[in-house]
């Protein structure tokens, strides 16, 4: 080879290098561009999202959006309108200053799930700005973004309205049934105060049948006036908003269990108390939850004279005070419903009572921020009503003794 | 077909008769020789290429190119050991080349169109791959397969039962491992 022909050769290899590396450098360069558009676009949308997210209302959520946009399009302006079920503009949202010369560069239109519309964005830029194919298709994904946060919003809305309803329906209900109770129990004395007088001033004239006529009405006055009697506490239960004082747990079972002693004395019962705390609560319903307790464990005993044992340990969430007693035991699928109004047990039915007693005192132990339930006694034997007091408040001291045995 | 196959035959090439050889190929191709490796060009300038390789030393095409790929895989390998490292065998870099390896090189070079292969197990000792491209270069896959047993310092045995060459609907190569 000729050194001109090398030379040419040479020349030809360098010119190749140089335009190989002009068109490396055009393709980075476009690479590089390509790598930050994407950046940015993904960059809008996660804002978006997050911030649409975070927003407790759909103003909120259109402004985060509005505002991203804006931020990646440098459109200067853009106008939402907040619309209500019924197509009218609740709310009207400006951001930025819409130029002399601007024109709506194009319209965004969110949709609840039901395909009412919710709101509609408007953006508006300089005659030179339009929206290219992609940002289109980004803005699209905002959109979507947006309607799934207008559903959110819708439904969390949707369920407070419900709550309230069903909060204003109880209060609705609750009233009613104290009114009602209140108001039965005039009757009722009216009723069982004659069906006293006739039996005592005309017990010849009535005659045996008559007699136990009479009877029959008085015992059904009776039950009757328990259950109103008991309807009006459950109702107290729930108006009442109940004292949080310092309570010394065995003083409330003393109390109570001296309202129980012709209950007692007539069963024979024998009551065990162990140490009680000091809780924070109201010592009047506590007494009432603590007497039902132990009136109930009188009620189902076992073979024998009743036996009742009170006691209290300490729970990671507070203290647990458990009425023990030697009965037949609750079957599994009760334990939940012996809570309920008027559940009353196949072995309840001979014994007297509304079937209201638990129901009030769950009512009272929810109120004071615990929990109630049952599970078997001792070595599976016989019932063990729980209840927990929660620690909203610290309790104040360890448990004080209360007099050991109660025997009637 | 991205530019870096370009650059692996003008180094192949280069490496086998020198830079005047490389010269010789371009001219006898029509080919200006400016390939950027993330670049896309014509197949056709590839089949060009060559087939002006072969011309210089009376080889066909698939002979050109199992030359080609077998020469070009320790290049590819010293370019990007990422790839080749975390396998200690043929057989196991085979085994990664649809679910590893050709993923990766689609995120290096977008636009990339690398062929997938079908991996079927045969017996003991015995892979084969299924290739079907419209490109037809099953002799530059053959050579990578050879190329990448040298890189491994295995031996292996390649052979085509079905070929698209030959008019079969896909090309079917054989690979026994440790022959």
């Amino acid at each position: 080879m000729s050194p001109d022909e090398r030379i040419a050769r040479l020349e030809a290899r360098l010119e190749r290098e140089r335009a190989t590396r002009m068109e490396a450098e055009r393709l980075a360069e476009s690479a590089t561009r390509e790598l930050y558009v994407t950046r940015e676009q993904l960059r809008l949308v996660s804002q978006v999202a997050i911030a649409a997210n975070e927003s407790d209302d759909v103003r909120g959520a259109l402004v985060a959006a509005m505002d991203a946009i804006r931020a990646h399009t440098r459109w200067p302006a853009a106008r939402a309108e907040v619309l209500g079920a019924d197509g009218h503009v609740e709310e009207v949202v400006l951001r930025g200053e819409v130029p002399a010369d601007a024109v709506q560069t194009f319209e965004l239109v969110i949709s609840s799930r039901a395909g009412t519309p919710a709101a509609r964005l408007e953006f508006f830029a300089a005659l030179h700005s339009r929206p290219d194919g992609v940002l289109l298709e980004v803005v699209g994904h905002v959109r979507r973004q947006l309607e799934r946060v207008v559903d959110r919003l819708h439904a969390e809305q949707a369920l407070r309205d419900a709550l309230a309803e069903l909060e204003r329906s109880n209060a609705e209900l609750e009233s009613f049934a104290y009114a009602a109770s209140h108001d039965l129990r005039e009757p009722l004395r009216t009723i069982g105060g004659f069906a006293q007088l006739l039996s005592r001033r005309s017990h010849e004239r009535l005659g045996p049948e008559g007699q136990v006529f009479v009877d029959y009405i008085q015992d059904g006055v009776g039950r009757l006036q328990s259950i109103v009697d008991d309807l009006l506490a459950l109702s107290r239960a729930d108006r009442a908003e109940g004292r949080r004082d310092v309570v010394e747990l065995a003083d409330v079972a003393d109390h109570a269990l001296q309202g129980l002693r012709p209950v007692l004395e007539e069963s024979g019962a024998e009551v065990e108390v162990g140490r009680l705390p000091r809780v924070v609560g109201d010592a009047g319903q506590l007494g009432q939850v603590l007497a039902n307790l132990v009136a109930n464990a009188v009620k189902f005993h076992g073979p024998g004279r009743p036996h009742v044992r009170v006691a209290a340990e300490r729970a990671p969430e507070g203290w647990v005070v458990s009425v023990t007693d030697d009965g037949p035991g609750i079957p599994a699928e009760d334990r939940e419903r012996v809570f309920e109004m008027f559940h009353r047990l196949p072995s309840g039915d001979a014994a007297p009572g509304s079937g209201l007693g638990l129901a009030i005192c769950k009512r009272i132990v929810e109120h004071h921020g615990g929990r109630i339930w049952v599970e078997p006694g001792p070595g599976g034997a016989g019932s063990r009503f729980c209840v927990l007091l929660a620690d909203r408040e610290p309790v104040v001291d360890e448990p004080v003794a209360a007099p050991a045995v109660r025997a009637a | 077909m991205k530019g870096i196959v370009f650059n692996l035959l003008r180094d192949v090439v280069e490496a086998e008769d020198g830079p005047d050889a490389w010269d010789d190929v371009l001219r006898r191709a029509g080919s200006q020789g400016v390939h950027a490796s993330l670049g896309l060009y014509p197949d056709a300038e590839l089949q060009a290429l060559v087939l002006a390789a072969g011309e210089r030393d009376g080889r066909g095409p698939q002979d050109v190119l199992r030359w080609f790929g077998r020469r070009a895989l320790p290049v590819l390998a010293d370019q990007h050991p990422l790839f080749f490292d975390p396998h200690e065998t043929s057989r196991e870099l085979l085994l990664g080349l649809n679910d590893v390896i050709h993923p990766e090189v689609r995120k290096l070079h977008p636009g990339a169109t690398p062929p997938d292969f079908g991996v079927e197990l045969a017996e003991p000792g015995t892979l084969l791959l299924h290739y079907a491209s419209q490109r037809r270069m099953c002799g530059l896959a053959e050579g990578f397969v050879q190329g990448t047993a040298d890189l491994y310092g295995e031996s292996v045995e390649l052979d085509q039962p079905e070929c698209m060459l030959r008019g079969d609907e896909r090309c079917l190569l054989r690979v026994r491992f440790d022959a």
